[in-house]
């Protein structure tokens, strides 16, 4: 029976050769689609799962709360939580801080800039990272062994023998020799922890402070991991917390912190975009949604492509469909029948999908920052039965179940079906339409806004603007090092500015696109508790941005008071403290040091566009701020770097000067720069990368749906061919013809296109809402939507309706 | 085998009632061949739709071998015309998908028939009615006669008991037709049930029993003389 129906499958698919085709081409790539991003969305999900004891392991959080705008939560923890937690509880196994460290790697004449690892010893008993030489509880004791991961392995020593190579790590600015005891396998791309170097937490007191180490409460720093017992109640564990920390802090301290520590299992780090970022990367799920969306999208067009050619040619079936009737078949043999057809071209459509994943595989890492591999196994044999049986399933279903449902004698009467299922085929098409202009749509606005954060005026010129770090170092003092960054800078502008390459250049402690600024946190006068963002600058800094002063001035080195005392604030600045009459003004907070505001710029965009420009204070000297500042947040690098802005032309040459220049007065480390404009384009990425995904979604949508009604409407016509001959031996004109054989069309377009507006409007501007800065969504767009849905849709079906408009009535009419 | 008792058939709009076949009385025994005649639109068609189940009496009553037809489960009736009756049309109705082969199989794929019976089954039909070597050829590639033999080897390879032929020789020549005819007459001898649609008086000899049908009523029901002489 089954080999019967294949038969008749095969032949038939052979028959209609063009519209199996179109059947297996829009099947195909939907499937592809769905394979791809199945493979994604599978990644995403299973972060971090691949260790054994991966639902016992817990990341610690920890939350203070002063009162209103004084809260903290953070998954970065103080150094001493991991090591008190595992003595007090036995339901803890094993504890394993992880702090990150970024320094110089010296090998042999060569150096690198690495982030280093100081992980606990306990690190691989808590984690499944493979060590492929050494031995795992030997590693990590030795103060002096380095572990590295493969490919870090083939950049230090080429094809030698990387195990017992000795290397200098620069330490406080000293190089101390470590010898590399043990090598990883790369940690896989579902790790939220990465790394390329590690070394055992027993060299963290040349990095931090005794006092850091073990009694730092309110300091964080490292990520601290925790194993649970097989089968420890998570809440229960967290509600033992409180007791602990009242007697560790005291009565008070407590209290007034609202101290609180918790625990958040490993494998929902990933997703879960309640808790702050630490160290391991988190990404929205929102993104997977919209792209498993649009993929589904994809597949639904494809299938409904399948059905409403299935139909429309079931006119030509009906007498089969009666005649087994007829010797005998029952309904579910011919459901089955039907259904098993839809099966063979779905197989085939997987085939094609199988192929179009494999060519495209390398694009869709590249928009999901991802690498993902499409191997034969388990998972990916699974999502591909699943996916012909359900779309198989889903397309064959609804023509079968048509079909099965007629009486043999009407159906061998024929011509019956034609005009009973016209709507609901109507329908179907006008929904790929709708989806179709959705897509459209938003895809054209998120381009509008795209464009739009890439053009708008930030209020300083991000050109021909690079950023060179004058220091690699991240550990000493950090006042001190930033006035050691700022002092080498200072050299450099001094040399750089005999270069006639370049504008100008000056200093500053953060750049663009890189994390937040720092933040500052007090308590003023009046006893409330209030925030701003810090940058250090000097007095070249606004120059070579070219930020306008609204009012005072820049800071000079005519007035040498600028260097202790002067600030400049942002208009956000004075707009919030209500000041009409900002130069002059002192910063509302006690311990401040001495100070007066010299001047006001305007609002630049110093964070990214989707948020608001924050209250922004400048200074030249950082103490003036740390003395009485309560809280500091910093996320990102305040490290002295240097921004120069180039001439145009001659950028290639120039960059070798500011090199040698680098060479001479920073000296060590490994000279880097990075361009403003680039960083900055690249905060974007991820939503760039979904408009992307949505571009490429938007013409497959067009392409299958067009396929599809490319064929429907060859059908439509061919059913009315009788009809047009009529009209014509009747006086038509072929003009009015074909005003007739397309106006359905054209208010199908309408009405779905109409009718899509507000669903787009509504989900534009709910991704619009991330962003602070944005577009309007104009009428032009939704306009020129629906120009595109119809020149589409007409252009789709002009062919046709042209071909049988034009039919010679003596002919179409003579069979009868 | 057949018992029709007042059977209706109508069709209703909103303010009349269109009989196409009023107070059919007939009844058929195991093993007659009757022909029904009648001019074009008496209710010809219907009436052997209706026997056949391919169609429902509106009112009125059928027994099909001691079954009430209508009081049974849709299942039950599918099943008995399944292994009970078989079709032949005046345009072959043949899958044109199919080969002559795999055509005659069909019915035998539905009724469940293992492999190897089934090949035995089909290759006697093919034996029977001489067309062996064209069991590999597409209906497309017979003559409408050829084409007419495959559709009765397949209404008959079954075994059905009742053979429902409507205007089988319709479109065929008129030494086709006679082939058909011959057959349907063998298959009579050898016991099989037959009812035909048909305006040929020709055909209509080749049968034991004339209903004649004008608008919708039988109008006699005799006996052929040359059978019954």
């Amino acid at each position: 029976m089954i080999k019967n129906y294949l038969i008749i499958a095969w032949r038939i698919l052979v028959k209609y050769k063009a519209y199996t085709i179109i059947n297996i081409i829009g099947l195909g790539l939907g499937m592809a689609c769905c394979l791809l991003i199945a493979l994604f969305v599978h990644e995403e999900w299973n972060y971090d799962r691949f260790h054994a004891n991966a639902e016992q392991i817990h990341r610690a959080y920890v939350k203070e709360d002063y009162g209103e705008n004084e809260q903290f939560f953070n998954t970065v923890t103080p150094f001493p939580l991991g090591p008190v937690l595992k003595d007090n509880f036995q339901e803890i196994v094993a504890e394993v801080r992880i702090s990150p460290s970024s320094t110089v790697v010296k090998v042999g004449n060569d150096q690198f800039s690495e982030q280093l690892m100081i992980v606990g010893q306990d690190f691989f008993e808590v984690f499944d990272f493979e060590l492929v030489a050494g031995v795992e509880d030997q590693v990590l004791k030795q103060q002096k062994g380095l572990l590295i991961t493969e490919s870090l392995a083939t950049r230090y020593f080429g094809n030698q023998n990387p195990l017992y190579q000795l290397v200098s790590i620069q330490i406080d600015q000293k190089f101390e020799g470590f010898e590399v005891v043990g090598i990883l396998k790369d940690p896989p791309g579902n790790s939220g922890i990465q790394f390329d170097l590690l070394i055992s937490d027993l060299n963290l007191p040349k990095f931090f402070s005794e006092y850091a180490l073990t009694s730092a409460w309110f300091n964080v720093t490292p990520e601290t991991y925790l194993l649970l017992k097989q089968g420890t109640d998570k809440q229960q564990l967290e509600d033992k917390f409180p007791t602990l920390f009242k007697t560790i802090l005291g009565e008070e301290k407590y209290q007034n912190s609202q101290y609180h520590v918790g625990l958040q299992p490993l494998t929902s780090i990933h997703l879960d975009n309640d808790f702050p970022v630490g160290l391991a990367s988190v990404s929205n799920p929102k993104y997977s949604y919209i792209i498993s969306a649009a993929a589904l999208l994809i597949l639904l067009i494809a299938c409904i492509n399948y059905i409403t050619l299935s139909v429309g040619r079931s006119l030509k079936r009906t007498r089969e469909v009666g005649v087994r009737k007829i010797v005998g078949a029952t309904r579910r043999q011919l459901i089955g029948q039907f259904v098993g057809e839809s099966v063979v071209v779905t197989s085939l459509a997987a085939l094609v999908a199988f192929w179009l994943s494999v060519v495209n595989i390398p694009l869709f890492n590249e928009l999901s920052g991802k690498e993902l591999s499409l191997d034969f196994n388990l998972f990916t044999t699974l999502l591909i039965v699943i996916l012909i049986v359900v779309v198989g399933g889903f397309a064959g279903s609804y023509p079968a179940y048509l079909l099965s449902l007629f009486k043999p004698f009407d159906m061998l009467k024929a011509g019956h079906l034609g005009n009973t299922k016209q709507n609901t085929r109507k329908l179907l098409v006008g929904f790929q339409i709708f989806i179709s202009a959705f897509l459209i749509a938003s895809t054209l606005f998120m381009r509008q806004q795209l464009h739009f954060l890439q053009s708008k005026d930030l209020g300083f010129q991000k050109e021909q603007l690079a950023v060179i770090p004058m220091s690699a170092s991240g550990t000493g003092d950090l006042v001190e090092e930033i006035k050691e960054g700022f002092s080498k800078a200072q050299q450099m502008e001094i040399e750089l500015a005999s270069l006639p390459g370049v504008v100008s250049s000056g200093a500053t402690s953060h750049d663009f696109g890189s994390g937040n600024w720092t933040y500052i946190g007090y308590t003023d006068e009046q006893g409330s508790y209030r925030n701003f963002y810090l940058n250090v600058i000097d007095e070249q800094y606004l120059l070579t941005l070219s930020v306008d002063m609204v009012e005072g001035r820049n800071f000079s080195s005519q007035y040498p008071g600028d260097q202790k005392t002067g600030i400049i604030v942002n208009q956000a600045f004075a707009k919030a403290y209500g000041w009409e009459q900002p130069i002059g003004k002192r910063i509302p907070g006690k311990n401040f040091g001495q100070h007066q505001v010299i001047g006001v710029t305007r609002d630049f965009n110093y964070a990214s566009l989707y948020n608001k420009v924050e209250p922004l204070v400048m200074v030249m000297d950082p103490l003036i701020i740390f003395e009485g500042s309560e809280n500091h947040d910093i996320s990102s690098s305040p490290l002295p770097k240097l921004m120069v802005r180039f001439a145009a032309g001659t950028l290639s040459e120039t960059m070798e000067q500011v090199e040698q220049a680098w060479n001479r007065i920073v000296g060590w480390g490994s000279f880097e720069f990075t361009f403003v404009d680039q960083t900055i384009n690249a905060q974007y990425q991820a939503d760039q990368n979904l408009n992307k995904i949505i571009n490429i979604s938007t013409w497959l949508a067009i392409i299958i749906g067009s396929l599809g009604l490319y064929a429907l409407a060859s059908l439509a016509m061919q059913n009315r061919v009788k009809e047009i001959g009529i009209r014509r031996v009747l006086g038509a004109t072929q003009s009015t013809l074909l005003l007739l054989l397309t106006k359905e069309y054209i208010y199908l377009v309408l009405t779905a296109f109409i009718l899509s507006i507000p669903i787009t409007w509504y989900l534009v501007n709910q991704w619009l809402s991330n962003f602070e800065f944005k577009i309007d969504l104009g009428m032009e767009t939704f306009l020129l939507t629906g120009g595109v849905a119809i020149i589409v849709a007409l252009s789709t079906i002009a062919y046709q309706a042209v071909k049988t408009a034009f039919l010679n009535p003596a002919d179409t009419l003579r069979s009868e | 085998m057949i018992q029709l008792t007042n059977l209706d058939k109508y069709y209703s709009t909103k303010f009349t009632r269109t009989f196409v076949l009023k107070g059919i009385d007939l009844e058929i025994k195991s093993g007659e061949f009757v022909t029904i005649m009648g001019p074009s639109g008496a209710g010809k068609s219907t009436l052997l739709n209706i026997i056949g189940m391919l169609d429902e009496a509106s009112a009125g009553e059928y027994l099909f071998m001691d079954e009430p037809v209508y009081k049974i489960k849709e299942r039950k009736r599918s099943e008995l015309h399944k292994h009970h009756i078989g079709f032949v049309f005046q345009a072959y109705h043949l899958i044109d998908e199919l080969t002559v082969y795999e055509n005659i199989e069909t019915p035998l794929l539905y009724k469940g028939i293992k492999g190897k019976e089934r090949k035995s089954m089909v290759a006697d039909m093919l034996d029977r009615f001489n067309i062996v070597a064209k069991k590999d050829l597409f209906p497309e590639q017979l003559s409408g006669g050829q084409q007419q033999l495959v559709g009765v080897a397949r209404a008959i390879v079954g075994q059905p008991k009742l053979l429902l032929a409507d205007e089988p020789t319709g479109n065929l020549h008129t030494e086709q037709g006679h082939i058909i005819m011959d057959i349907f007459k063998k298959l009579n001898q050898q016991g099989m049930t037959i009812i035909q649609v048909t305006h040929s008086e020709e055909n209509a000899q080749y049968g034991k029993r004339i209903v004649q049908l004008v608008d919708g009523m039988v109008k006699s029901d005799d006996l052929v003389a040359a059978e019954a002489g």
